[in-house]
């Protein structure tokens, strides 16, 4: 029996024709072909059952382990392909009223079990739009890998197009150690500023072109303009989902007006609890001193325990132009040492090889000490 | 379109035809001003005949022999026959004032009907069954108030086909050995159908492969004489069985290929010969029929044995993806996207699409799976129209064997297989990231990865071995080439019996000098990195020039789970001509 305390997978009936929704959005453009309207109801249900009669396919009704009532969908198709026995492809659905509740979740580990455990397969492999973040979750919290975007292969209602992320899941994966949960980004408010989240909304406040400061110092797509601010919130928050990143915004604390930006990023590299940090401000937060107060805090954050909502990290690094000293200054404040620097190693925005300059900060280091704040801080 | 003397269509048992129908009163004439269509009468006898006398009139129907004017009056009759007893409705086809052919509607199931039809040879290829399809169509689902037309022919009849694809028929499928084939025995029978509410134009392109050019080789369809005159070898049994055909069941892969173009499905090109006109191999794209993946398709391609290492795929890849990209109006197929995925031990299949510009999007683990139960992994590539294919070519970094006093620096082959599994090495496990040694038991497919990393062009690897003994005692590479920095990072192991003999330095001086020769990699700045305490390696790297730039703290972790320290290095090609000191 697949069944939680909560939902119960099972076959589809004809009567649950009842509880058959017309698709919301959502669906219609996520799940076009898998979800079926009252009136195709019947014909849909029929063609599932051949699918499964000819051993293509096996499809599950997500049902309320309490009222029966169908909430979602799940199915393990192309088991008949040339080529891929022993594999199968995973696709889902909810009903919107069933979401934000973990349920997929349930789902797809009854069906993970089911799969490797009772049908003997070695792999499972979906493929999600990639704009379509929650489903990511779903895979990602269930330990598949992704291992591949092909670009623009999805044609979208309305001629446009679309990014297809794969993911794959084998029997022989470690997939507790696979699995991953999106990190969050907390709110922290300081004097003046107030580090946050980016939204949608912010695009219209940032620059249409990069500015010269930002051209010299920071690597190629760092900073954000108008046009490219959809993409680059997109793969923001891609990181974000992936356990690999912490981005925030640095806001104006009473305006709320992005000033400009802080990260954590590459999360895990090198070892475990490791991760680097990357920032810029924009023209409107510069020489203000923003940046010390946002470092101090993220440091904090970062090196703070998991239990008490930080990231758990022992080591922070960083990487800068060689020139760059405003950057280095920010980074000695918040009691960063440079351990090293070197020639024609760095790409700069606009194309030149210049030399870095490369900081670190352990947790178990005495900032108080290493920390050589000048007297007046600048960026 | 104009119809004539309509009266009391009752819905009749097969809701279908007038009761108690007068013939030839009651039978209405359709027509399109071109095409008319009406009962059938005695004049039309003697090109009756003819038609059934057409030999490809008889590989499809059947008819029967010899057909004479008897015959032809014994099929007048029955067609009067069942317009009387309302149990399916026969027009004649009429064009230029003569029969040009038949056609009809049967009754199938309430609201449903079967279409078929036939032609005088003298009216084919003019789209006059096409035309009075339409009529008919129209008349029984606007007139008659029918739901559903069925279609069937014989598996091979194109004609037939086309006429049911002009008219947005969708094709459910195929029945084996259920049709007189064309000169006895059975062939499969096609079916569709075609529903009211659905438009009436095809659903999808019929594909057909245009005549493509390319100096010695060029790109046209198969026709039946290009039968293989080589025996599939084991990369094309292996990659590619079911889509290269073999000189056995050629007929039956060619059938299948042509229905394939005609369901929208796929376009299949013979590689031929420009000068001898002999097929060489093929190339196809495929899965262009998804809507969800509408703009995109597949590729795949093979060569005979003979024909490979001329660069033959090269050429028709770049023919392929000319054709593939061009816009619609002209002549191409306005796609914007074109992937395939190879097995990663097809070194040769991944060597055309890399250098072809192809890049690859990642790695699945576990597929495809084969008849013999063995697995292997798949890389898949993709190009787009809006991608710059020359910035994206890659080919591997040539490598050249290297001469030491004591040492011959070569790729890694076959023989390099160690006689058994590693033993542990507890220095190399505090020391690196991952197991660097090949494993004994798997070692092919180490090598097939190794080669893989190759063809992208960006990293070069050689086996360090014993001059005299040729035995492995290492490795070393140059990896991150290819970038605008023209750096590269070097990185080595040796196995714990070659090490104390200096012959890390020795390999690492003849790598560097090739990587800083206007003739090797010519590349301005090499880099490493050592786990800092490994006293042996940074010694190694300061006797050939490097100077340490930095050391941090904490920040890798070895494959033994220690946590520990690493030490930078860089040298310079200036430093390294001694145009400058480190």
């Amino acid at each position: 029996m697949l069944e939680t305390e909560e939902i119960r997978l099972r076959p589809w009936r004809a009567d649950d024709v009842r509880f058959v929704q017309e698709p919301d959005d959502a669906s219609r453009l996520m799940a076009t072909r898998m979800q079926p309207t009252p009136s195709t109801y019947d014909g849909w249900l029929r063609d599932r059952q051949l699918s499964m009669t000819a051993g293509a396919a096996l499809y599950w009704c997500i049902a309320d382990a309490e009222s029966d009532e169908p909430l979602g969908y799940v199915k393990l198709a192309r088991l008949d392909v040339e080529f891929t026995r022993g594999n199968a492809e995973l696709g889902y659905w909810l009903y919107p009223h069933a979401r934000g509740r973990g349920l997929m979740r349930q789902a797809v580990e009854l069906v993970r079990r089911h799969a490797f455990e009772d049908l003997g397969l070695h792999r499972l492999q979906a493929g999600t739009d990639i704009s379509n973040f929650a489903s990511a979750r779903v895979l990602r919290r269930a330990g598949f890998r992704m291992w591949g975007v092909e670009r623009a292969v999805l044609a979208r209602p309305g001629g446009t197009r679309s990014d297809a992320l794969n993911w794959e899941l084998l029997a022989s994966d470690d997939v507790d150690a696979q699995r991953l949960a999106p990190l969050v980004v907390p709110t922290l408010e300081l004097d003046g500023i107030r580090l946050r989240a980016w939204r949608d909304t912010d695009e219209a406040s940032l620059p249409t072109e990069v500015d010269e400061l930002a051209m010299r110092y920071l690597p190629a797509a760092a900073q954000v303009t108008r046009t490219s601010y959809a993409g680059w919130l997109a793969r923001q928050r891609r990181s974000v989902d992936a356990a690999d990143a912490v981005p925030w915004c640095i806001a104006d604390a009473s305006t709320d007006e992005p000033l400009g930006s802080i990260v954590v990023f590459h999360i895990g590299t090198g070892t475990a609890t490791s991760a680097e940090v990357g920032y810029w401000l924009l023209p409107a937060g510069r020489g203000r001193g923003l940046l010390s107060a946002a470092m101090d805090a993220v440091v904090s954050h970062a090196f703070s325990d998991r239990i008490r909502g930080g990231l758990g990290l022992t080591r922070l690094y960083a990487e800068t132009d060689l020139e760059n000293l405003a950057s280095q200054s920010t980074l000695r404040g918040a009691g960063f040492r440079q351990w090293g620097e070197n020639r024609r190693a760095h790409t700069a925005a606009d194309g030149r090889i210049t030399d870095g300059a490369y900081f670190e900060l352990l947790a178990t280091d005495d900032r108080e000490v290493s920390s050589m704040r000048p007297a007046t801080t600048g960026s | 379109m104009l119809m004539v003397r309509t009266r009391c269509w009752v819905p009749g048992v097969c809701g279908l035809l007038p009761v108690m129908a007068v013939f030839p009163d009651d039978v209405p004439v359709l027509t399109d001003g071109v095409v008319t269509l009406r009962a059938h009468c005695e004049s039309d006898l003697p090109r009756i005949v003819q038609f059934a006398g057409d030999p490809r009139s008889t590989a499809y129907v059947p008819l029967p022999s010899p057909y004479g004017r008897g015959q032809a009056r014994e099929f007048f009759d029955t067609v009067r026959a069942k317009w009387e007893s309302g149990t399916g409705g026969a027009w004649a086809i009429e064009v230029e004032g003569r029969w040009a052919g038949s056609i009809n509607l049967i009754p199938r199931a309430p609201g449903t009907a079967e279409l078929g039809y036939g032609a005088h040879p003298d009216v084919r290829g003019r789209g006059v069954v096409t035309a009075a399809a339409r009529l008919l169509v129209a008349h029984g689902f606007d007139t008659l108030g029918l739901r559903t037309l069925v279609w069937r022919a014989a598996r091979g009849n194109w004609a037939s086909r086309r006429v049911a694809w002009s008219l947005g028929f969708t094709l459910d499928g195929m029945w084996p050995a259920t049709h007189h084939a064309p000169g006895g025995g059975a062939t499969g029978t096609w079916f569709g159908h075609l529903h009211a509410s659905e438009p009436r134009e095809p659903r999808l392109p019929w594909r057909e492969p245009a005549v493509l050019d390319g100096g010695r080789i060029g790109l046209r369809p198969w026709t039946e004489a290009d039968v293989p005159d080589e025996p599939l070898d084991r990369p094309l049994s292996r990659f590619m069985l079911g889509t290269a055909p073999a000189a056995d069941g050629f007929d039956e892969w060619l059938l299948g290929r042509r229905e394939r173009m005609a369901g929208g499905e796929a376009i299949v090109w013979c590689i031929a010969d420009t000068s001898t006109g002999r097929a060489l191999g093929g190339i196809q794209l495929f899965r262009m029929h998804l809507p969800m993946l509408r703009g995109s398709a597949m590729l795949a391609y093979w060569l005979q044995p003979s024909a490979r290492g001329n660069g033959h795929l090269s050429a028709a890849l770049d023919l392929v993806v000319a054709h593939a990209f061009a816009p619609v109006d002209r002549g191409g197929l306005g796609l914007r996207r074109i992937g395939a995925h190879v097995d990663v031990e097809n070194l040769a299949s991944q060597r055309v699409l890399r250098t072809g510009g192809f890049r690859s999007l990642g790695t699945v683990t576990g597929l495809p799976v084969y008849d013999d139960g063995s697995v292997s992994d798949e890389t898949e590539f993709e190009l787009l129209a809006t991608d710059d294919r020359d910035a994206q070519r890659r080919s591997a970094v040539p490598l050249p064997t290297l001469h030491t006093d004591r040492l011959v620096l070569r790729g890694w082959g076959e023989r390099d297989a160690p006689a058994e599994e590693p033993a542990p090495d507890a220095q190399a496990a505090a020391s690196m990231g991952i197991e660097p040694r090949p494993p004994a038991a798997s070692y092919r497919r180490w090598l097939v990865h190794e080669r893989c990393e190759d063809l992208k062009g960006d990293s070069v690897r050689w086996c360090i071995t014993h001059r005299e003994t040729q035995r492995p005692l290492g490795s070393i590479s140059v990896r991150g080439l290819g970038g605008p920095l023209r750096s590269g990072t070097v990185g080595y192991w040796l196995y714990d019996d070659s090490r104390g003999r200096g012959i890390a330095g020795e390999a690492l001086k003849a790598v560097v000098a090739h990587a800083f020769s206007p003739d090797g990699l010519d590349l301005l700045r090499l880099d490493a990195a050592t786990v800092d305490g490994n006293h042996a390696s940074m010694l190694t790297l300061a006797a050939a020039g490097f100077r340490q730039y930095g050391q941090d703290h904490g920040s890798f972790t070895a494959f033994d789970g220690s946590t520990t320290d690493t030490a930078y290095f860089e040298l310079l090609a200036t430093e390294h001509r001694g145009e400058e000191t480190p």
